[in-house]
């Protein structure tokens, strides 16, 4: 044997020392050179390690046109020789890399062993003969999944695919069923041939335990459901417990008439196809969740589909758990929906609702999570209508609020109806705002009972009760439901409160296992409860047999979140804090989730054993969008954590602060300086100096990029990105565009955010050239062809599509491409690019004089905006619909809006645009002369005469120059109408021009030039009608109308 | 087959032996009805079709199992689903396991409707090929009670039964006969040209609606595809002036996908076309006294929904049920039938509205996508009825139940 190559679990290759018997293991730092390292690894899967060298390059390049490739494939062949061929090993000459005659051959003529390969052909050859002992033989050589580290490499999708298949198949033929749930959890029948062999063991308990791991398995992947034989055998087993039932099945709601007809009214006209959300909030014990219970009860008899989840069933559950869990639930009803559901949705929601870690890059993800979890709601309200129903909204985390803010407002347009749960209090008062005023949902306050409609629950409950006992009930009970219920049943059983039935052992174990959240699978219980399993069980049995607990779907879980804590309750500070602690060990040792993990430490007061986990938590909460949630569990940890911990938890400060565009972000990236090392210690940096140019604080970004050199990892992007921008601000664009080229050829277009900035970036560029307009329609149409460039639209695009809009252009036509635009981009789940789109519409609109729609779709782009923190993005179509409000004549209305737009506007890469617009607004929706005056100086100011963009200054001149010249101040006037004419000379042959006419004739009127002003107004007007904005030109007739007069 | 006698042959007579006829068929005689199943067409042959079964389809044929003899004809699985919209992104769906099945087919006509006539016969149908229907037995009080046949040599007949069942398609005799009222009518009407071709590249179906066109790929037995295109037909009429039907069929192809287009030059066609001028879609009462209709004979709606076949095993089902109970006891025969009138219109509402409106091929994309999401919705709600059925055990073909007096 001449070379070994390891491909299976890792990479690494080991070469016979010629002579010496010894062998050498390629050192892992020759493979830095991905190209080199691809190379091997494809020929080495390929039929005699040959293929055409196209079929490399399109493998190893596939955007690469094949010449442009080729230099890449001879540079590849070259490294992988130098790795191949270390010093001391003769054995493997310089033809490790043979390109000849077209093919391109790994060692060719060596004796060479491929364990995948090895590995495929004996599994085979043990399929094809059914026997299970070469399937365990050939499972000998299954050292784990293809080529790890090249996850989302399309090359070797193939064979990772085959390969994995062939490892489930042999598993099954050897009986390895332990083995095959790990690797494939959703396998029922590895379940039940598992169940099985307990239950041949004669031990009814283990049998059970598996088929709750099964459903929980299940329950994990949207749609799948046990199946018919998994259902008979768990009923052959014959589960002690009942069936899962809702609480307090049987008992009408009392005293909640105003609440039904809220429902029905909210059902009725999601029904007609206007659907809204409703939040139903009151505190613990009111019967929050008995509305919702009627809810789903109401619309299940109009035949609608429905879907519950509650935010309290897992402590410390990962970002979104509750609302998945709701979609979750509504797919297992329906299955068959999802043959309706595009597979890039369906994964998405699946990657979510496993709670898996999931690995980030530090850079703004997609929100595809929420595109994809709007289709399913889209798809489940066609036909009849849609409930979905989250509960206990108070312990949700942060993204599952945003998400379910953006189903909301999906809803409006549906057959559907979001009914939400939550005591009252701080955090919810946003959601709730928004749902109000933004008129797609209601507050429903559910008050405690009053004394008559306590008496008729009471009379319901226990007829028998007499007037004393019930006036007793009437007076502790305050009016609370669930209060009144355990009154009645200590009433009827004689007993005090339940758990004082339980004994020492029992109360025990169920506090610990309260501590997870009001749900539990047995598995869990018997985990942490901290006695063996027939006290556990015992426990479990005094549990049910009390009401504590009952049975759940899938384990079991606390009869009311009240009973939870009643049970909590029982622990001192101190008991609780240790057995928080030894709980949260036992679930990290099972391999719980990094986020519930971290939260149990954290809740029971041990931040410093919180922080490794916080650290994995952060990074899922990254990847999946959970910004603030990542932000709250790092201030909660970091300052526990030490070393390179720390590090990375103070760099991923940075990083969640710039997604969330926050200023906050510069002194973050600062703090993480001092600290970290290596390519990290290189990315803050770049980072830093992103976030600093964004700020306008262009000192500190030149110094975090000084002596900063280009090293072949993954900062080298990012450097040279941030390098680029820098360059702009200080307006060497010369530098800035070499920055962007070299930035080009390094960034991965697996990083499209990157390629976004870079865009952006070169937007900006081609603007201030005032090469914008081709390039834009050039970029259009390339995210029409190319859909991974879809996401190619940015805020930095915003003023520069301004040309477009000005420029003599067909709104309908503008209008259309926008449309396409943002179907693209939404399928794509890049939601500000949809957002971009929509506001892009809604301009048009504008400008073409259609208000009712600019009004929708400017509305609906500020509102996207907001959902995916895009600050400039939110601002801007502030201030159009702002313009929409002007030009309806609410000028009140106009102001509200822009005194929102403002402060938004401030901070953002584009904000040098944005500003001039925004005050130029200001300017014009001022309901007097000297009130418009006021706000041409606050414009001024704000503005100061840097980092101004020459094309927007026309957007504040303009209005400033009229102000000036209607106040009679004609020094400040000329002043503006000097620098407008300036800006409108870059705009040429756009409406801008009419403005400046416009200014003028203000300014000839103001020096008394009767005659000269109505022929420029005229002249604007003409020139506006021209441009195709009939609402401008409107204005001017009815001003020409209102002089004349 | 004339019977002298005044008492009933039959418990049921069904005329039309594929897939309605032949499944309610099979359906009735496993529970032990006596059952004549009447086809003027020989045995094995083909019909206008695109063959595409949906899910609801595949799970009634597991069901009833049948499955495994469809797959052993070698029919291949169907394991996903694209759609391909004008100048957007493709739609992906991959067919997991669900409800029971684990792949769709689209098996040939010839293939699927012979299955389903022997699996009558076995459960003990007698089962009869190249006898028309001309007409339907009526008793004294006008309740249907038999049919009048001619056979292929012009030979007349006429067997007795209590139930006539029409599973004759389109042009039904016994729903004119019966004179079964159209309730709901269509407006619009695809016409449909199609093809059989080798050497394509697809092998789950493929969806394509693009400028007032649609198109699919649907891989079939013997290593074929179906190949549809389909539009309005005055379009389809007007297209084929000056073109050669090849030329036609691409033309119409490149309007449903342009960037599809390329992938049948890799493929050959292997027969004719095959062409369909279309017909606006109805709704009949399917039942009366003596009498009932399943299939297209009472539920007809455009093609383009490919879900003509899985809708009539499905009422087959309901039907069969429905006609078990009336048998047992005639004075349930109202509330049974009447039940399975409602059963089906419910179930069929949705689809019957999105195809016609589908065949109007005056939809943007995303009105079609609309459309398209209202079927999904609709195909689940059949699939949750299906598995709402009573367990198919008691339709064993074992003969379970005692012969129905
Ligand atoms: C172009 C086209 C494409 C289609 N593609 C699909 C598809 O992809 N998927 C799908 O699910 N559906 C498709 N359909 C619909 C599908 O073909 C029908 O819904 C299905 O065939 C109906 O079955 P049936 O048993 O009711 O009637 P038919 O298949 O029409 O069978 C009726 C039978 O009754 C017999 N018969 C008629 N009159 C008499 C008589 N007087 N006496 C005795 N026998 C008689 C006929 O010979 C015939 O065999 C398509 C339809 C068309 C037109």
């Amino acid at each position: 044997m001449d070379v070994d190559i390891a491909m299976l679990g890792t990479f690494s290759v080991t070469l016979a020392r010629a002579g010496a018997g010894v062998d050498e293991a390629v050192d892992e730092s020759a493979w830095s050179r991905r190209g080199a390292a691809a190379l091997v690894k494809l020929l080495a899967l390929a039929e005699r390690r040959t293929l055409h060298r196209e079929q490399v390059v399109d493998a190893l390049w596939p955007t690469v046109p094949v010449d442009a490739a080729l230099p890449r494939l001879h540079k590849a062949a070259h490294y992988a020789r130098r790795a191949l061929a270390p010093t001391g090993t003769p054995a493997v000459a310089a033809d490790a890399v043979v390109l000849r005659n077209d093919l391109v051959t790994l060692l060719p003529g060596r004796e060479v062993r491929v364990d995948a390969v090895d590995f495929r052909s004996r599994a085979e050859s043990a399929l094809a003969a059914g026997s299970a002992e070469e399937a365990a033989a050939a499972l000998a050589l299954y050292a784990g999944p293809l080529l790890p580290e090249d996850l989302y490499e399309p090359w070797a999708a193939e064979w990772r695919e085959t390969l994995t298949a062939l490892h489930r198949d042999l598993l099954r033929l050897a009986g390895r069923w332990s083995d095959l749930v790990r690797v494939d959890p959703t396998d029922e029948a590895a379940w039940l041939a598992l169940a099985g062999q307990h239950l041949d063991r004669g031990d009814t308990r283990g049998a059970e335990r598996q088929l709750e791991r099964m459903e929980q398995a299940l329950a994990r992947e949207l749609g799948t459901v046990p199946s018919a034989e998994a259902r008979r055998l768990k009923e052959r087993i014959g589960s002690a417990a009942a069936p899962p039932g809702r609480r307090t099945p049987g008992v009408r709601l009392v005293g909640r008439r105003a609440a039904g007809d809220a429902v029905r009214e909210h059902l009725d006209r999601a029904g007609a196809g206007r659907g809204s959300s409703l939040l139903v909030t009151g505190p613990a014990g009111v019967g929050k969740s008995a509305v919702l219970d009627l809810a789903t009860t109401l619309a299940r008899q109009r035949g609608w589909r429905t879907g519950r989840g509650a935010a309290s069933r897992m402590e410390g559950a990962w970002p979104y758990a509750p609302v998945l869990e709701a979609l979750a639930d509504l797919s297992r009803q329906h299955p068959g929906l999802l043959d309706g559901l595009d597979d890039s949705y369906r994964q998405e929601l699946d990657r979510a609702l496993s709670g898996e870690q999931a690995g980030w890059s530090g850079e703004t993800a997609h929100q595809r999570l929420f595109v994809a979890a709007a289709e399913l709601v889209r798809l489940a309200a066609s036909g009849h209508g849609l409930l979905l129903v989250v509960d206990d909204l108070h312990e949700a985390d942060q993204a599952s609020l945003r998400l379910l803010h953006y189903l909301a407002r999906v809803a409006v347009a549906e057959q559907v109806v979001v009914a939400l749960g939550a005591r009252p209090g701080h955090h919810l008062r946003e959601l709730e705002d928004s749902l109000v005023t933004r008129g797609i949902g209601h507050v429903l306050p559910l008050a405690p009972l009053d004394e008559p409609a306590v008496r008729r629950l009471v009379a319901a409950l226990q007829p028998d009760l007499d007037d004393e006992t019930v006036a007793e009930i009437w007076a502790v009970s305050g009016g609370l439901p669930f209060r009144i219920l355990e009154a009645c049943r200590t009433a009827r059983d004689g007993g005090g409160v339940a758990l004082s039935g339980l004994g020492g052992p029992t109360l025990e174990a169920l506090r610990r296992v309260a501590l997870l959240g009001s749900a539990f699978t047995t598995d869990e219980l018997l985990a942490v409860s901290g006695l063996d399993e027939d006290a556990t069980y015992a426990a479990l049995a005094a549990g049910l047999d009390t009401a504590v607990v009952e049975p759940a779907d899938t384990g079991y879980r606390f009869r009311h979140a009240l009973v939870r804590d009643a049970v909590l309750d029982t622990f001192s500070a101190h008991e609780r804090s240790r057995a928080g602690r030894e709980v949260a060990e036992t679930l990290a040792a099972r391999g719980a989730p990094a986020t519930r993990v971290a939260g149990l430490f954290l809740a029971s007061g041990h931040p410093v054993q919180a922080v490794p986990h916080a650290r994995r938590a952060v990074d899922t909460a990254g990847a999946l969008g959970a910004y603030r949630d990542g932000l709250a569990l790092i201030d909660a940890v970091v300052d526990h954590a030490t070393g390179t911990d720390r590090a990375h938890l103070l760099a991923r400060r940075g990083d969640l602060l710039l997604a969330l565009a926050d200023p906050a972000a510069v002194p973050a990236y600062r703090a993480a300086l001092s600290v970290t090392s290596g390519t990290e210690h290189r990315l803050v940096q770049a980072r830093l100096a992103r976030a600093a140019t964004f700020g306008g604080d262009l000192d500190t970004a030149a110094a975090a990029l000084a002596g900063l050199e280009l090293d072949g990892d993954a900062a080298d992007g990012p450097i040279l990105l941030a390098r680029g921008n820098l360059a702009y601000f200080v307006g060497d664009l010369t530098a800035a565009d070499a920055a962007a080229d070299a930035a080009r050829a390094v960034l991965s277009p697996d990083d499209p955010w990157q390629i976004v900035d870079l865009v952006a970036l070169q937007g900006l560029l081609a603007h201030q050239r005032g090469e914008w307009f081709e390039r834009f329609r050039q970029e259009l149409r390339q995210t029409l062809d190319d859909p991974s460039l879809a996401t190619a639209v940015f805020d930095a695009h915003l003023c520069v599509a301004e040309y477009l809009l000005y420029g003599p252009m067909d709104y309908t036509e503008v209008i259309r491409l926008a449309e396409q635009l943002r179907r693209r981009a939404e399928h794509h789940g890049a939601l500000r690019g949809a957002a971009f789109a929509t506001s892009l519409a809604g301009e048009a609109a504008l400008l073409m004089g259609d208000l009712d729609r600019a009004e929708g779709d400017l509305t609906e782009a500020a509102a996207l905006h907001r959902d995916v923190d895009a600050r400039a993005g939110e601002a801007h179509s502030l201030q159009r619909l702002a313009e929409v409000r002007l030009a309806r004549g609410d000028r009140a209305g106009a102001r509200e809006l822009l005194r929102r737009a403002l402060p938004l506007a401030r901070w953002s890469m584009v904000s040098n645009h944005l500003m001039q617009r925004i005050h130029g607004s200001l300017i014009e929706v001022a309901e007097s002369p000297e009130e418009a005056m006021a706000a041409v100086e606050q414009g001024e100011m704000a503005l100061g005469d840097t980092d101004r963009c020459t094309f927007c200054d026309v957007m504040f001149e303009v209005p400033a120059a009229i102000a000036s010249a209607d106040a009679g101040e004609l020094d400040a006037a000329r002043r503006h109408l000097d620098a407008a004419q300036v800006s409108a000379a870059r705009w040429a042959g756009t409406a801008w021009e009419a403005s400046v006419v416009e200014a003028q004739a203000h300014l000839a009127a103001a020096t008394g030039e009767r005659d000269e002003s109505s022929r420029l107004s005229a002249l604007a007007e003409e020139l506006f009608t021209v441009a195709g904005q009939p609402l401008d030109a409107a204005r001017l007739r009815a001003a020409d109308g209102l002089a004349s007069a | 087959m004339s019977t002298g006698t005044s008492t009933n042959t039959y418990d049921v007579v069904v005329v039309g032996a594929r897939v309605a006829g032949a499944s309610t068929a099979m359906l009735l005689a496993r529970a032990g009805a006596r059952v004549l199943l009447l086809e003027r067409a020989e045995p094995g042959t083909d019909t206008l079709s695109t063959h595409g079964l949906m899910r609801g389809g595949v799970v009634q044929l597991a069901r009833w199992g049948l499955l495994d003899r469809l797959v052993a004809t070698g029919t291949p699985a169907v394991r996903s689903t694209t759609f391909h919209w004008i100048a957007e992104e493709p739609v992906h769906v991959t067919i997991r396991p669900g409800a029971g099945v684990d792949a769709l087919y689209a098996p040939r006509r010839h293939v699927l409707d012979r299955l389903l006539a022997e699996a009558a016969a076995e459960a003990g149908a007698e089962v009869r090929h190249g006898v028309r229907v001309t007409g339907l037995l009526r008793d004294r009080n006008g309740r249907v009670s038999g049919v009048r046949t001619e056979d292929r040599d012009g030979r007349t007949g006429s067997a007795r039964s209590a139930y006539v069942v029409g599973a004759d398609g389109i042009r039904s005799v016994v729903a004119e006969a019966a004179g079964a009222n159209v309730e709901r009518l269509g407006r619009h009407a695809s016409a449909v040209r199609y093809a059989y071709v080798a050497g394509l590249d697809a092998p789950g179906y493929e969806w394509m609606y693009g400028d007032g066109a649609a198109a699919g790929l649907i891989p079939t037995n013997d290593g074929h595809h179906c190949v549809f295109v389909a539009t309005t037909p005055d379009r389809m009429r007007t297209l084929r002036l000056g073109r050669t039907a090849d030329e036609a069929f691409a033309a119409l192809f490149h309007a449903a996908a342009p960037d599809q287009a390329g992938r049948l030059s890799e493929a050959t066609r292997v027969d004719r076309y095959h062409g369909w001028a279309g017909a606006p879609a109805y709704l009949r009462r399917p039942w009366g006294p003596g009498w009932a209709l399943v299939g297209d004979a009472g539920y007809f709606k455009d093609p383009i929904s490919t879900h003509g076949m899985t809708d009539a095993l499905r009422d087959a089902e309901l039907l069969a049920g429905a006609l078990l109970v009336a048998l047992a006891d005639r004075d349930l025969e109202r509330p049974a039938l009447g039940e399975y009138h409602r059963r089906r219109d419910e179930l069929s509402t949705a689809l019957f509205e999105v195809s016609d409106e589908i065949a109007s091929y005056a939809w943007d994309i995303p009105t079609a996508q609309r459309l398209l999401r209202r079927l999904s919705a609709a195909m689940s709600d059949e699939l949750e009825l299906l598995a709402a059925l009573p367990s198919p055990a008691i339709l064993d073909d074992s003969p379970a139940g005692a012969r129905l007096a």
